[in-house]
């Protein structure tokens, strides 16, 4: 025998504690699946908050006072009190290099050294006679001048 | 109105205002953590910190709920650290009381694993919630406290996990 599909939410939340409305009542008052739910359910919320409370219901370790006191006479820190010291540490650290790295001046672009600038390969595609070719004459281009005979002897 | 103990000084009176929370500052710890061993160090560290911070604490009536909600703040940590995660069930199963019927046993720790289960796959706001308020002495207003939220808050989500565990253990 099982509750019906549509009353199990409302069922459960009445089980729970909450007040059944008037629809719910008269359901329970009619159908024996949902009236056996209800038993379930407030038997397993029962056992639920049963269970709950002594999960939590623990006897401290006997002495731990006395260990506290003790620690606290040998002058030992918490072990988790530092923690956020070693973070401010390390975020002022952070803090500090990106300062450092944003106050520095900017970079100077050097143009007229960019402009003369030439690759130190580029001589090397040069033929090695280069500056020969360049100073050599060329055809129709007089070599030597020569002077006309007359005006040795003219004077 | 009781003076407030400094620390580094005369440390009888921080002992008694210790003793006093002592055992309530455990089982918070406990219901966050549950294991004996982290509760222990997360209670041993509680008082600690509270003893080097004593001095800006005015009121001693105040004592108690300071060092609750440090002790919960402190267990949080430790348990989103997921330390001796594995031990956890054997600490919850150890420190029930046995039932005399081995059977009755064995269906009661059926049920409590399985209950365990459901209550560490909760939602944090809401598992918070269902422990701290499992804690002898710990009431609505209490939990409100500790957790900085409204009473309805607590109420609510409250509800919200029974519902959500009671459907789970129903299955």
């Amino acid at each position: 025998m099982t509750a019906c599909a549509q009353w199990k939410d409302a069922i459960a939340g009445h089980a729970l504690g909450e007040a059944a409305d008037p629809a719910l009542s008269a359901h329970l008052a009619a159908c024996p699946g949902c009236a056996q739910g209800l038993r379930e359910s407030q038997a397993a919320a029962a056992q639920m908050d049963e269970t709950l409370r002594r999960l939590t219901k623990v006897e401290p370790p006997p002495f731990g006072p006395e260990r506290i006191m003790a620690r606290i006479h040998e002058g030992k820190p918490a072990a988790t009190t530092g923690w956020w010291r070693w973070a401010v540490l390390a975020a002022a650290a952070i803090l500090v290099a990106v300062i450092l790295w944003s106050g520095r001046p900017p970079r100077q672009t050097d143009v007229a050294a960019l402009v003369m600038w030439r690759s130190p390969t580029e001589s090397l595609l040069r033929p090695p006679l280069d500056a020969a070719w360049s100073t050599m004459p060329r055809l129709g281009q007089g070599f030597y001048e020569v002077k006309p005979l007359g005006e040795k002897h003219a004077q | 109105m009781t003076a407030m103990p400094e620390p580094g000084g005369d440390s009888a009176g921080f002992e008694r205002l210790m003793r006093e929370s002592y055992r309530l500052v455990y089982q918070i710890a406990y219901s966050v953590v549950g294991n004996a061993a982290d509760a222990e160090e997360v209670t041993q560290d509680t008082f600690l910190t509270a003893f080097e911070k004593i001095s800006r604490l005015r009121d001693p009536e105040k004592f108690r709920p300071w060092v609750a909600r440090a002790g919960w703040r402190l267990a949080l940590n430790r348990r989103r650290g997921a330390t001796r995660a594995m031990g956890r069930d054997g600490a919850w199963i150890a420190n029930r009381p046995a039932s005399e019927n081995p059977e009755a046993k064995v269906v009661e720790r059926d049920f409590e694993s399985r209950l365990r289960a459901r209550v560490e796959l909760l939602p944090e706001k809401l598992r918070d919630v269902v422990l701290l308020i499992g804690v002898e002495e710990m009431d609505v207003r209490t939990v409100a406290g500790i957790l900085k939220i409204p009473e309805g808050t607590v109420r609510s989500r409250l509800h919200l996990a029974r519902r959500q565990l009671l459907r789970e253990v129903m299955r």
